[in-house]
């Protein structure tokens, strides 16, 4: 048919579009019988749908956040500016579980036609909690504390109901005074006219809940940084197999007359073309699987089903932005006039210059050196130290590892003449080592950046120990609120009769007599001289011990009652404290006065979580990288051929020398990885884990050497 | 019976690099049918001259005219089509795609200008006929010889249906018996085709079976 719009040339003939051109070529590269070439396409197809997947699930998850930042707003209680507001009051409460904390929303509806909290049908019983999910999972919370529970949530069980919840994971409670208990007097009770606010609006109570779910802005952030970027890379690496002849392509294509932008569109054409069945096979993958994923590993999500399908809006922009990200990485960079081979297998750049080798050595050693060091000292110098020289590391590692595979060859060792393919391995790993570093240097990258980020996260994210079982000689103090004549006994008939109980009242504890004062911070009982008298020693060990004064009542309780009651009390776990605390009394609050306890920060989880994805696409970005230089360097073998080694010593020697290098670049980069998980402890920095980093070394390692092995018996040579 | 026509003309042509000048002032024109060696020593501008007249490049002066189309004044939107619809390339590296077959590298030329698929077909084992290798269409790149390579870049340069073919050291990388081979089929497919030819060659033997030839050296800046 012919077209108006292109002239004909000079033989008479319409010329075809770019876009025609294009079709034809990719029809042609896709009938390839080429192993490698279609190998190569495949490999683009999947890593295509990979990326769009995970571009769906990072439109999910930002999707989400602005779902979670309407609950957020509609369950924040807002403050009643007058009493006539007042629908119901509250007191919060923060109880600690272990480094875990959670609020606990003590209510009291002031009428009863004030509408309750979101995820709730009704306010809860006295004396009962509505829990989350999150928190009715953890099962060994609800038992250790004796929590009442009611069935008034309108999620699962009673819990609260997903209206009412971040995501199902958290731990949350609303919480209702015994009967014939409320939440006594003082500024801690606040009234509240209902619930609902606007983000950033003052005069709202903030509820900070353990997981946490980043707000739109965090979360948006986050999946770029941890997803979008490193499935760039991964999109680009595989965009970029086999560019030397892509180069090449260019180059001839370019020979036979098609113009600079008729080229253009023909790779950007070409690219989308081949990656269209990966976007769609991703995007149904998307659809299909996203909807039913209420877990992402390592956050401590548990999101309610669809929470993670993106919008149709969001889909189409993560699918746009996929194309598009094609698009224009098949286009940046090209070498439009030099199609030289950048085939790794054929650069023989010659073994690093002595000064190379002298620097290479410098850095290694002293990087090593100023870990041990830094690890071995203390002080506000040593964190910045070990990052600093992380990222010396990091950034030179290539070149490092020229220099360690040359070493490995320069060895008296290696040196010893043995067989004519060891000798010849030998040469080739000490000429090669520059060419060599290029093809396995990224993935020993991956190896230390993997380790070390762990081992840094897995800090931030660690949980204490068994937090029930802590000893038992402890200084517990117990407060709660709305405080009756009686409580004291009634607390401590609960601990039972060995278990001293001391009230405190503003500051001073009131022992009811010096032989109880004395025992309580373990001094003999014959330092006291009277019952009422307490000697010097006892005030200043219980001074030196809680912080407190310490006087003699008589009768030991409270004159007059004060709106919180505090009670020190020694020999009972803070789980058994909160246990008696809630059977009994209103707004429970338990601690260990000595207890510094470091509260695992909610965001870090997400953090972990991203870092470890980052990590993984990251890694598999390099892999791709590698297998594609690998197969272009192919066995090698055919030099080696000519120079006159039988077939199967020259492919031997060839898988030899990339095998050494892999494993020296990447096993040198794990023992790296675990000097600085080592160094960081002291600083608390790092957690030192053997079995990350050896995770880490084999989920490079492996994959690396399967394809090394391919290559040697598929690639071109 | 198709009439002859000057399909290449050289004014006053000259290449220079930053200082260093190749050559100056060549001057010189072809007609369908007639055949040009390029000859001079390694470094003398050979290549560099026939890349000017393909419009890959411009020189530094002068004017070259391709088919009544000066191309060192042309966009490169119009010298990238002088090159698609009027000259067909033979280089020194056959520059063939090895994911293509040796059918496919021919059609591409053709594909290029919407010929259709059965059209391109019938074009590109004409000119691999015409060459000497039709039973090689299936085959892959890397399964064949130099030599036949070399024929292959040939039949591709000829399915262009350009009236100019240039070719750069196409027998440079080959042995003496393959070499006078591919120049055997080269000048006989110039010669069949009635296409003015323009090899560059350091080959006394190929430059001597043409019937003009330049010296670059005698014209070195």
């Amino acid at each position: 048919m012919r077209s108006r719009r292109r002239p004909r040339d000079a033989g008479g003939v319409v010329p075809a579009s770019s876009a025609a051109v294009s079709v034809a070529v990719v029809g042609a590269l896709f009938r390839s019988g080429d192993r490698i070439v279609r190998a190569a396409r495949l490999a683009l197809v999947a890593v295509a749908s990979l990326a769009t997947f995970l571009a769906f699930l990072a439109a999910g998850i930002v999707d989400n956040a602005f779902t979670v930042q309407d609950v957020r707003e509609a369950r924040t209680p807002v403050l009643a500016q007058s009493h006539s507001d007042t629908i119901a009051e509250v007191v919060m409460r923060g109880p600690i579980w272990g480094d875990e904390q959670f609020p606990i929303v003590w209510v009291q509806p002031v009428a009863a036609t004030g509408p309750p909290p979101p995820g709730l049908s009704a306010w809860p019983e006295p004396g009962h909690v509505v829990v989350s999910p999150g928190l009715l999972a953890r099962r060994e919370i609800i038992d250790e504390w004796g929590l009442s529970l009611s069935g008034v949530g309108s999620g699962a069980d009673g819990t609260i109901g997903d209206d009412g919840v971040l995501t199902r994971s958290e731990l949350l409670a609303y919480a209702a005074p015994p009967e014939g208990r409320d939440l006594g007097p003082g500024g801690a009770r606040l009234g509240i006219s209902g619930f609902g606010l606007p983000t950033g609006a003052d005069g709202g109570i903030l509820l900070e809940t353990d997981p946490d779910y980043p707000s739109p802005l965090v979360a948006a952030t986050g999946a770029l940084l941890f997803i979008g970027v490193p499935s760039g890379a991964l999109l680009a690496a595989a965009i970029r197999t086999r560019a030397p002849a892509r180069s090449r392509r260019i180059e001839v294509l370019r020979l036979l007359g098609l113009a600079r932008h008729q080229l253009q569109t023909m790779l950007v054409l070409e690219t989308l073309l081949l990656v269209a069945p990966g976007i769609v096979a991703g995007s149904v993958a998307g659809v299909v699987v996203l909807p039913y994923l209420t877990t992402v590993p390592l956050t401590g999500w548990e999101l309610s089903p669809g929470a993670l399908a993106p919008s149709p809006v969001s889909s189409l922009l993560a699918v746009l932005l996929t194309l598009a990200l094609a698009g224009g990485m098949a286009v940046v960079p090209e070498r439009w006039r030099d199609s030289a081979s950048q085939s790794v297998g054929r650069s023989a750049t010659g073994p690093p210059t002595p000064l190379q080798r002298a620097l290479g050595f410098s850095v290694l050693a002293g990087s090593l050196v100023t870990l041990v060091v830094a690890g071995s000292s203390r002080g506000p110098w040593v964190a910045s130290t070990l990052w600093a020289t992380l990222l010396v590391l990091l950034l030179a590692w290539t070149p490092l590892t020229r220099t360690a595979i040359w070493a490995l060859s320069a060895t008296p060792l290696a040196r010893q003449p043995t067989s004519p393919s060891r000798d010849l391995s030998r040469r080739q790993l000490s000429h090669g080592a520059s060419a060599l570093a290029a093809l396995v240097g990224p993935l020993g990258l991956m190896t230390l950046l993997s380790g070390a980020v762990l081992s840094v996260v897995a800090t931030t994210t660690g949980h204490a120990d068994n937090p029930g079982a802590e000893p038992d000689n402890q200084i517990v103090m117990v407060s709660w609120r709305d405080p009756h004549v009686g409580d004291l006994d009634v607390f401590s008939h609960a601990v039972g009769p060995t278990i001293p109980v001391i009230p405190v009242v503003e500051g001073v504890a009131s022992a009811s007599h010096c032989e109880l004062a004395a025992s309580f911070v373990d001094l003999p009982e014959p330092v006291c001289e009277s019952a009422g008298t307490l000697p010097p020693v006892v005030r200043e060990t219980w001074q030196r011990l809680t912080g407190l004064d310490v006087q003699v009542a008589m009768g030991g309780e409270w004159a007059p009652i004060p709106p919180s009651a505090d009670v020190l009390v020694r020999g009972v776990p803070i789980a058994g404290a909160y246990r008696i605390a809630f059977d009994h009394f209103t707004a429970p609050d338990v601690y260990d006065i000595h207890s510094g306890t470091k509260i695992v920060q909610p965001v870090a989880k997400w953090l972990q979580a991203g870092v470890v994805a980052a990590s993984a696409i990251a890694s598999l970005a390099a892999l791709v990288r590698f297998a594609d230089l690998a197969m272009a360097s192919g066995s090698g073998t055919r030099r080696l051929e000519r120079a006159g080694v039988p077939s199967a010593a020259a492919r031997h020697v060839r898988l030899t020398v990339t095998r050494t290098a892999l494993l020296v670049s990447t096993g040198t980069a794990a023992a790296y990885a675990l000097v600085f998980s080592w160094a960081g402890v002291g600083a608390e920095l790092t957690t030192l884990s053997l079995a990350t980093v050896i995770l880490c070394f084999l989920a490079v390692s492996v994959p690396g050497l399967l394809l090394l092995h391919a290559s040697n018996r598929y690639g071109r040579g | 019976m198709r009439a002859s026509g000057v399909i290449l003309e050289l004014h006053g042509v000259g290449v220079s690099f930053g200082a260093t000048s190749l050559f100056s002032g060549v001057s010189f024109s072809v007609e369908e049918g007639q055949s040009v060696a390029i000859v001079g020593p390694s470094g003398s501008g050979k290549s560099s001259l026939l890349a000017c007249v393909a419009g890959l490049a411009r020189p530094s002066c002068g004017s070259i005219v391709v088919a009544g189309i000066e191309v060192t004044r042309a966009t490169e939107g119009e010298r990238a089509r002088v090159r698609r619809e009027m000259i067909g390339n033979v280089f020194q590296d056959p520059q063939l795609l090895e994911e293509l077959t040796v059918r496919e590298n021919v059609e591409l030329p053709s594909r290029f200008r919407g010929v259709r698929g059965d059209e391109a077909r019938r074009r590109a084992e004409r000119a691999l006929a015409g060459v000497g290798v039709l039973q090689l269409a299936d085959r892959w790149i890397p399964e064949l010889s130099g030599g036949e390579a070399q024929r292959v870049a040939l039949a591709r340069a000829l399915s262009t249906g350009g009236r100019l073919l240039l070719a750069d050291e196409p027998t440079a990388s080959l042995d003496r018996v393959m070499a006078s081979q591919v120049a055997d089929v080269l000048m006989e497919a110039a010669s069949r085709e009635n296409v003015a030819l323009v090899i560059a060659t350091h080959d006394p033997a190929v430059a001597e079976r043409c019937g003009h030839v330049v010296d670059l050296a005698m014209r070195a800046g």
